[in-house]
């Protein structure tokens, strides 16, 4: 039998578009559905795991990210680290445009990367924050469903029934 | 494209383990899938596309979105963004009142007709008091007074029952508990006037996480409905009011009270009477009991005897009160409070001697003593806190009839004092600071020493020259 000593095991990944992409397990396991799955079924590690509802545009750019903080976790932990790791995360949503951000969303969460997925909602929530409805409108794609009447009454509501509070500490 | 269209495999042949098996055990990326095949067959429909992508570009992203994706991102929004959300459509109207937990209700109508409970059905901390009272939106006279805030018209009565006038009816406030109750089970927190026990019993027996309530125009009969909560920690019933209403909480209440939230951990009593029996019903049967405030009270003399029931309690604050206690007793019935580390004395009348001197008797094991502005405190009467030899920390804020002898007859007997805060007093001066006295100064962990400033001054007076006089600000932290 031959060693499979300490050589990195590399999985292959089929995105929808039919691309398939080799990356090593430490990189795979960062998305938990997959580490998931390989805890329920070790012995599955040859075959190639498809992903129907990740395209290879997402896939690639999820690959880095995985890549890159991997790397920033291997080193010690410091300001500095942390102020590079900062400045990765903000490179890396600020060239793309709202439509890959609400993609790469989808796509952390049906891979199950938690702090990618954080960081991408932090994201989405800065750029629509304090912008008017109509830019948010226009950013998620979305309709106003509101007849003027209902529209109105919101209004009302908003202006005279009550009156936010902050929250306490709990 | 999909694999859940897999040929089964033979019944004899094990079945290599697949994806699809694990989609089955987490089914939240198998929702994802059937989107997107659902997507992908409405896109086949066109006949110009090819392949899957364009075409997922087209359709409202959002609805791909889902709702838990959606949540966590208006959750990182600002507050001053909810309303404006609201207003997008009605799909967030519905996620965005999903994360709201504490709102003020201005409006009885919309707690009544159910609009609240469907906007908002998160809810853990709800204050009805504005809601409570009825006012015509379209006059210009605000009366407040602490946290009522209503609009007058100019024809109110002059015997100045405001407040009566315009509280809402018992019944209606009832009714509105009760939509409450039915759609917030959660409810922590509740701030409300003029309900009655009726009320409270829905709301005690629906929310049962009920853990503060804060209940104004209280009187006796109400407090029967406050015992049925009994997971309630803080409590805050305010009775009289000077010039708004009057309500009676006597001992009946302050009893019934004590037998019922047995697990009372912050409790206010303002304007209430009552007397010895009710605060020792108290100290007996809430036995984690930790901060006790009294403000304003109407209580019979002779209750601070009682105050030493209180086992538990480390905070006692007394605020707006006329009087303390005029005859509290012989000493050996006084007793004290164990473990008591906090007085907090503020806006008080002090000039009845035996007064002060049972409280602080009542109060020796305390570490820390606040006294700010309060009325007749001089020398003699602060000669009387040398009985209590722990202070760690003391402050005193418009005392202006403390001279430096006084306060130091009293603090060189403090053998464990670290911190002094002096501010605003106008007869402490600094030319009279002794020797010994400037000893003990050097040794305290923190001294702030303002007596002669106005506490006040706002820091744009600074460069008028206001206030110049007596600004030394030792810290030795």
């Amino acid at each position: 039998m031959s060693m499979a000593a300490v050589e990195t095991k590399k999985i292959t990944l089929r995105t929808a578009d039919n691309h398939e992409f080799e990356v090593e397990e430490a990189i795979a396991m960062e998305f938990s559905t997959i580490k998931t799955f390989f805890d329920e079924n070790p012995d599955a590690s040859e075959d190639t795991i498809p992903l129907p509802n990740v395209t290879s545009k997402c896939l690639s750019a999820i690959i880095e990210y995985c890549k890159s903080h991997l790397a920033f976790r291997a080193r010690e932990t410091s300001s500095s680290i942390d102020e590079q790791v900062r400045t990765y995360d903000e490179e890396f949503v600020k060239a793309r445009d709202n439509e890959s951000l609400k993609e790469l969303i989808l796509a952390a969460n049906y891979l199950n990367i938690k702090a990618l997925l954080d960081m991408l909602n932090q994201a989405v929530a800065d750029r629509i924050k304090n912008k008017s409805v109509e830019y948010v409108r226009r950013f998620f794609g979305l309709e106003n469903d509101y007849t003027p009447e209902e529209e109105a009454a919101i209004r009302a509501e908003n202006e005279w029934a009550f009156e936010g509070v902050d929250p306490d500490d709990d | 494209m999909s694999v859940l269209e897999e040929n089964p495999d033979s019944p004899l042949k094990k079945r290599p383990p697949s994806w699809s098996d694990i989609w089955l055990k987490n089914t939240k990326p198998l929702k994802h899938v059937v989107f997107a095949m659902q997507l992908q067959s409405l896109a086949s429909k066109d006949p110009k596309s090819q392949t899957l992508i364009p075409k997922f570009a087209n359709i409202d992203r959002t609805l791909l979105l889902p709702d838990e994706l959606l949540l966590k991102i208006l959750s990182r929004l600002p507050i001053s963004q909810r309303n404006p959300n609201s207003l997008v459509c009605k799909r967030w109207l519905n996620l965005q009142g999903r994360l709201v937990r504490s709102l003020k209700i201005l409006d009885w109508d919309f707690l009544e007709s159910g609009r609240l409970i469907t906007r908002f059905p998160n809810l853990t901390h709800v204050d009805l008091l504005n809601g409570c009272l009825f006012s015509p939106r379209n006059s210009w006279i605000l009366l407040t007074h602490r946290m009522v805030k209503m609009q007058t018209s100019s024809d109110f009565c002059s015997n100045w029952k405001l407040l009566e006038a315009s509280l809402l009816p018992v019944e209606i406030v009832d009714r509105g508990l009760q939509a409450l109750a039915n759609g917030c089970p959660n409810l922590r927190r509740l701030v409300l006037i003029n309900a009655s026990e009726l009320g409270l019993l829905t709301v005690a027996e629906e929310c049962l996480t009920l853990q503060e309530l804060e209940l104004h125009k209280c009187n006796d009969n109400v407090l029967r409905g406050i015992a049925a909560c009994e997971n309630l920690q803080i409590l805050k019933l305010v009775g009289n009011v000077d010039g708004l209403y009057s309500s009676l909480v006597s001992d009946i209440g302050l009893t019934i009270l004590a037998q019922g939230c047995k697990r009372l951990v912050k409790l206010e009593l303002s304007g209430c009477e009552g007397s010895f029996d009710g605060i020792k019903a108290i100290g007996q049967c809430c036995l984690m009991l930790e901060e006790l405030t009294i403000s304003d009270h109407r209580m019979d003399d002779g209750w601070l005897a009682a105050l030493s029931f209180c086992e538990n309690l480390k905070t006692l604050k007394l605020l707006s009160c006329k009087r303390i206690d005029l005859s509290p007793g012989p000493d050996e019935y006084l007793g004290f409070c164990p473990a008591l580390e906090r007085l907090h004395l503020q806006k008080c009348q002090l000039r009845s001697k035996k007064s002060v001197r049972a409280l602080f008797r009542v109060c020796e094991a305390v570490r820390e003593v606040v006294v700010q502005d309060c009325w007749g405190f001089d020398n003699d009467m602060f000669s009387y806190a040398s009985v209590c030899r722990r202070v760690k920390f003391l402050s005193l804020e418009g005392c202006s009839l403390l001279t430096t002898g006084g306060l130091e007859a009293v603090i060189l007997s403090w053998h464990e004092l670290e911190n002094l805060i002096v501010v605003s007093c106008k007869n402490i001066k600094e030319s009279d600071i002794s020797p010994a006295l400037a000893t003990l100064f050097s040794i305290l962990k923190e001294l702030r020493w303002r007596p002669d400033a106005k506490s006040l001054l706002a820091s744009t007076l600074v460069g008028t020259g206001m206030g110049k006089r007596g600004g030394k600000f030792f810290k030795r932290t």
